[in-house]
């Protein structure tokens, strides 16, 4: 009897605590819910858009053969599609407030506090498939920064695709020795990275260069195997031969 | 029976639990790797400026997909415009936003200003430089994080009008993925 009472009793805390958990749920879902159904409408209106300008619009061929708006059906079409981006992203990223800890990683990596860190982005990190996202950040000197959000820790930063890129090599007299480069590429990975230093010598190392212009440096964890779609994890370090960081990967730390 | 019941709310509760968790992970519609030479990838240009090699993410990295070789050729002197260019068409164009990446490999990828655009929202495009030289075996996010609505292509050519870039530069036209 009394364990049956015992047994009532825990069965209605349990059920206490599950009802209180799937209202807690229920109303943080209540802004998603939202956010989702604004973006469907966007995604909608989108698609009309894109139909109606095609039927009726200003379209014109492109040196591929293929079509392409022009004028005011462009307008339209790229002001509704970025209207819509912004809403999709909505239902991907976590709130504002909970990616401080990631701009300050990014500030600390690069040793610049005066870095004006912008997010873009939330999307799926390319170098995994169980559905690991990135968030997508640009400074103001045009780099772009992969942050994965489940521990704020740098996966990848390079310079943003973008259309004012200067080309420019490196002059002969700014040039460093490769010893000079190794060290600096080895302190970079052990600062952002304090892991590195015990787990440096069961990964595979390697250095490279392309053209002798960047200088790179990577270690390649083959101890285990990796699904088939994903790449062995790797460290890496691009670096010009004048020292300056020219990329960084990092795709140990899951 | 009350164990029965028990078990049923544990159930909930966990499903609960997981409802409220952080959202760090998404669902991930699809993923579409199209490879160089491969099925969704149509060249363009003389025969005679383009190379072979073994490599890149289907050669090494990405051993399910073929073929094991990537294409590349010079970048093209820009006074007139791209010579060799290439598409990768989206196998399953999803009604939804994606994004787009493409492997840069280590050897002859070395060109400060390969032009990348793509093609989405039926009919739009959106074009970007992105720097071949400071990436190694590993994969490079396109177009600055943004993500487009059906996303169909993915073209790049060797060479744009006005930008000044050597014709020493190689560019690589390996694989293309769309995560959607």
């Amino acid at each position: 009897m009394r364990y049956q009472k015992a047994l009532v009793v825990s069965g209605a805390a349990v059920f206490i605590i599950a009802a209180s958990a799937l209202a807690v749920a229920a109303q943080s879902n209540q802004p998603m819910a939202a956010t989702k159904t604004k973006a469907k409408q966007l995604n909608e209106r989108l698609d009309q858009a894109i139909k109606e300008e095609l039927d009726k619009g200003c379209v014109q061929k492109d040196e591929a053969g293929g079509r392409r708006p022009c004028g005011d059906s462009k307008a339209r079409i790229d002001g509704l599609h970025d209207e819509a981006a912004r809403a999709d992203d909505d239902q991907k990223a976590r709130p504002e407030a909970l990616r401080g800890s990631a701009v300050a990683n990014i500030k600390k990596f690069r040793g610049r506090d005066d870095l004006a860190v912008t997010y873009q982005a939330t999307s799926a990190n390319p170098y995994r498939d169980d559905g690991a996202v990135i968030e997508t950040y640009v400074d103001n000197d045009a780099y772009e920064y992969w942050i994965d959000p489940s521990n704020d820790r740098l996966v990848q930063m390079g310079p943003a695709a973008r259309a004012d890129q200067a080309p420019h090599k490196v002059r002969p007299e700014d040039r460093l020795p490769v010893s000079g480069l190794r060290d600096q590429a080895v302190r970079l990975i052990e600062t952002a990275d304090p892991g590195f230093a015990a787990r440096r010598s069961s990964l595979h190392p390697l250095e490279d260069n392309k053209g002798k212009q960047v200088y790179f440096f990577r270690w390649d964890d083959f101890s285990a195997p990796v699904k088939e779609s994903e790449m062995p994890p790797f460290i890496q370090v691009g670096l010009y031969a004048d020292g300056r960081l020219a990329s960084y990967t990092d795709t140990l730390n899951k | 029976m009350k164990l029965k019941y028990l078990k049923l709310t544990a159930t909930l509760s966990l499903i609960a639990l997981a409802l409220a968790a952080s959202p760090t992970r998404a669902a991930v519609i699809g993923v579409q790797v199209m490879a160089s030479d491969g099925l969704y990838f149509t060249a363009a240009g003389p025969g005679q400026y383009w190379r072979w090699e073994s490599g890149g993410y289907c050669g090494g990295l990405g051993p399910w997909c073929r073929p094991a070789t990537y294409r590349w050729t010079y970048d093209n002197n820009t006074t007139y415009g791209s010579v060799n260019s290439a598409v990768w068409r989206v196998p399953t164009v999803q009604q939804v936003f994606s994004r787009a990446y493409a492997f840069i490999p280590r050897r002859n990828a070395t060109c400060r200003t390969a032009f990348y655009t793509i093609s989405y929202a039926g009919v739009s495009g959106y074009e970007q430089p992105l720097d071949q030289l400071v990436y190694y075996d590993q994969w490079a996010g396109l177009f600055s994080g943004k993500s487009f609505y059906l996303a169909s292509q993915v073209r790049l050519v060797d060479g744009q009008f006005g930008w000044n870039t050597s014709t020493l530069e190689k560019i690589a036209f390996d694989e293309i993925k769309i995560e959607s």
